[in-house]
This record gives structure tokens, sequence and C-alpha cells, in this order.
């Protein structure tokens, strides 16, 4: 439900619908009054419009740099400061390492765990000869054949048919 | 605001709220002008309202993740505006600064006044006469008054556009520019019933 200035002002706009008009105007105690008085405000309005025009701002590109200074300034003070190694970040860490660590142990321990008499060595020198004095041969194997290594120490070059033997 | 310039502007605010200052720097340029003006007739005062309007864009900085398009940018950063005015005007009045100082008069808006000068009949009223006895018309209103009756009549804005920009219904609009017009009308009857 509007109330009489709600609807005195849709009027004086010219916003009212045309029934809602006609009943409007029948409820005004001076019909008269009110229309001479829509005409001074219409009169009024074209005056207001003429001499309070809006001026533009001065020195706007100013006002944009002291904005984009102050929140430059504000910024990291605004801003939570992030540690290094957050809360959450360690957490997830400790149980990647732990997980690392249960696999170590399930898996590679018991590869490398020696059974009573076996070598105590990871590995060990299998042969140390050169026919020609002036190179070192030396080879090495894991325990069980796992793995094994060919080290040929001060050869220029090794001839292709006599690679490995 | 066309279609174009409106995915524009949606696309500056986007990238504003993710921290890109060059994309707010033109959300500055495209709404300054409109800002400053509704500080202006507010606080008719041009260092203040240029105070506020550097104030409504770091408060909208600061409040970009809240805005959420119910409204349009514009009328948010006036709603932003109004406010601020709002708040130094009220500040002003708990704290001033000076005992000479003049404190905003409260007057019933529909209050008849003496003319402020006499009738002066077949005297022709220049344009800096004439936009005075405006801005001293307008100095008897409220600020809220002030400030509804100058976006419906300067600057042309519908009820709804009002409403949002002030903060207030469509009904609370009405009302004010009932009696803003009203009071306007006494305070400027001399004046515009002899041209």
């Amino acid at each position: 439900m509007k109330t009489f200035e709600e609807k005195y002002t849709a009027w004086l706009d010219g916003a009212l619908e045309e029934q809602e008009r006609v009943e409007f105007e029948a409820s005004l105690p001076d019909r008269e009054d009110a229309l001479r008085d829509r005409e001074d405000w219409r009169k009024l309005r074209g005056l207001m419009r003429e001499s309070v025009a809006p001026e533009p701002m001065p020195h706007g590109d100013f006002l944009n740099s002291q904005v984009l200074a102050a929140i430059g300034r504000e910024q990291p003070a605004s801003r939570p400061a992030r540690s290094w190694f957050p809360v959450g970040r360690l957490a997830w860490s400790g149980a990647f390492l732990l997980a690392v660590a249960a696999v170590f142990s399930a898996v590679i321990l018991p590869g490398i765990t020696r059974t009573p008499g076996e070598d105590q060595y990871i590995s060990k020198i299998i042969a140390a000869h050169a026919t020609d004095p002036k190179l070192g041969a030396y080879a090495f194997a894991a325990p069980g054949g796992k793995g094994a290594v060919l080290w040929v120490q001060d050869a220029g070059y090794i001839p292709a048919n006599e690679g490995i033997r | 605001m066309g279609s174009g310039d409106l995915a524009n502007e949606t696309g500056l605010i986007s990238r504003s709220r993710n921290g890109d200052t060059v994309a707010f720097d033109q959300l500055i340029t495209l709404h300054r002008d409109r800002v400053y003006m509704i500080a202006n007739h507010i606080l008719r005062n041009n260092d203040d309202a240029l105070d506020v309007t550097q104030e409504t864009f770091l408060r909208a900085w600061k409040s970009l993740a809240r805005f959420d398009g119910s409204a349009t940018f514009g009328s948010w950063l006036s709603r932003i505006a109004s406010n601020a005015s709002i708040d130094l005007i009220r500040r002003r009045q708990s704290h001033p600064q000076t005992e000479f100082e003049a404190a905003p008069m409260s007057i019933d808006a529909a209050s008849r006044t003496t003319p402020s000068q006499p009738d002066r009949p077949g005297e022709s009223i220049d344009r800096a006469e004439m936009r005075e006895r405006f801005e001293a018309a307008l100095g008897t209103l409220s600020p809220e008054h002030r400030m509804v009756v100058v976006l419906k009549e300067v600057e042309d804005l519908s009820y709804q556009e009002i409403a949002d920009t002030v903060g207030c219904s469509i009904g609370t609009v009405m009302s004010r520019l009932f009696y803003a017009r009203k009071k306007l009308q006494n305070e400027l009857r001399d004046f515009y019933e002899n041209l």
C-alpha cells in the first residue's frame, strides 16, 4: 500500500499508471492547487538541471595514483602472513616420510638382511688381474650374484673385440 | 553502459578481485567522476569530496570479495561513497573542529521559511547566481534528502537506481523526494516565480 507521499511523488514524475492517476487526482482535496504545484516543480527542475550540473573531478589521474599508492601501502599488512612451512604441509610431510620408512623397512631391508655365515659385506672384489702391467682391472660383485661392476683403470681405449670376456 | 562495456567491467572486477591493480586502476577511471559527484553533492566541499572519493575506492578494494553483483558496480560504489560522506558529516557533528563552524541545521523539510533574498522582479539572474541559490537551498536539506533529490533531478536516475545507490527501499526514496521537493519549492519560491 503506497502512502500519500509516495503516490504524490509518482504522480509528479508521471510514473503512475493511467488508472492510478485518475484515482489519485480524484482523491486530491484541491486538484487545481496540486496541478499548479506540479507545474512549479517542473519549472524548478529545469532550472536545477541547468544550474546544478555535475562538475568533473579535478586531477582524476592523480586520484588514481593516490588510491593505488594507498593500496600498495596497505597490501602487505592486510594479507595474512604466510608461514614458510605451514602446519598442514608439515603434517603431510610427516605422513610421507613415515610411508617411505615403512616401504624401506618392508621391501629394501629384507633384501639386504644377512643370513648367518654369509659374507657381511655388501660387495666384494672377485678378481684383480690385468695382463698389461700399466692397466688396473677390478671386479666387484654383490652377494648372491645380484650385481657386478668391472672397473678398468688407465686404459686409453678397449678394443671392441676385447671388451668383456 | 552497453553490454560490451558491462562485460569489460565484469572482467575488470574479476581481475581486481585477484589482486590486479592495473584492472582496478581502470575501474577507478570509469567511476571516479560519478563517485566524486555524489560525495560533492552530499558534502558540498570539493576537498572533502576528493578525500571521500579516495576512501570510497580504498573501501571498495578491500570489500571486492563481498560485491555480489545484485546491484551494478556503479551503484555499489555510489552507496559506499554515500555512506562514507554521511559518516564524515556525523564525525564532524560529533567532533566540531572550531566553535565557529556551523553544523548543518535540522529543518523540517516541509516547513515554510522566509526568503533569504528580497524579490527582484525584472532583474536578470545570471548563471552563477542561479547556482548559488540552488546550492544554498540544497544546503538546507539533510544529506539523505539532498542525495535523493540530486540523483533524481540532476542525474536522472530511476527510483530503483536511487534505492540501490542510497541503500534504502523505493518507498523511502519516494517519501524523501516528496519532502525534499516541498522544501526546495519553499526555499526557492521567490526565485522561480519571478522568472
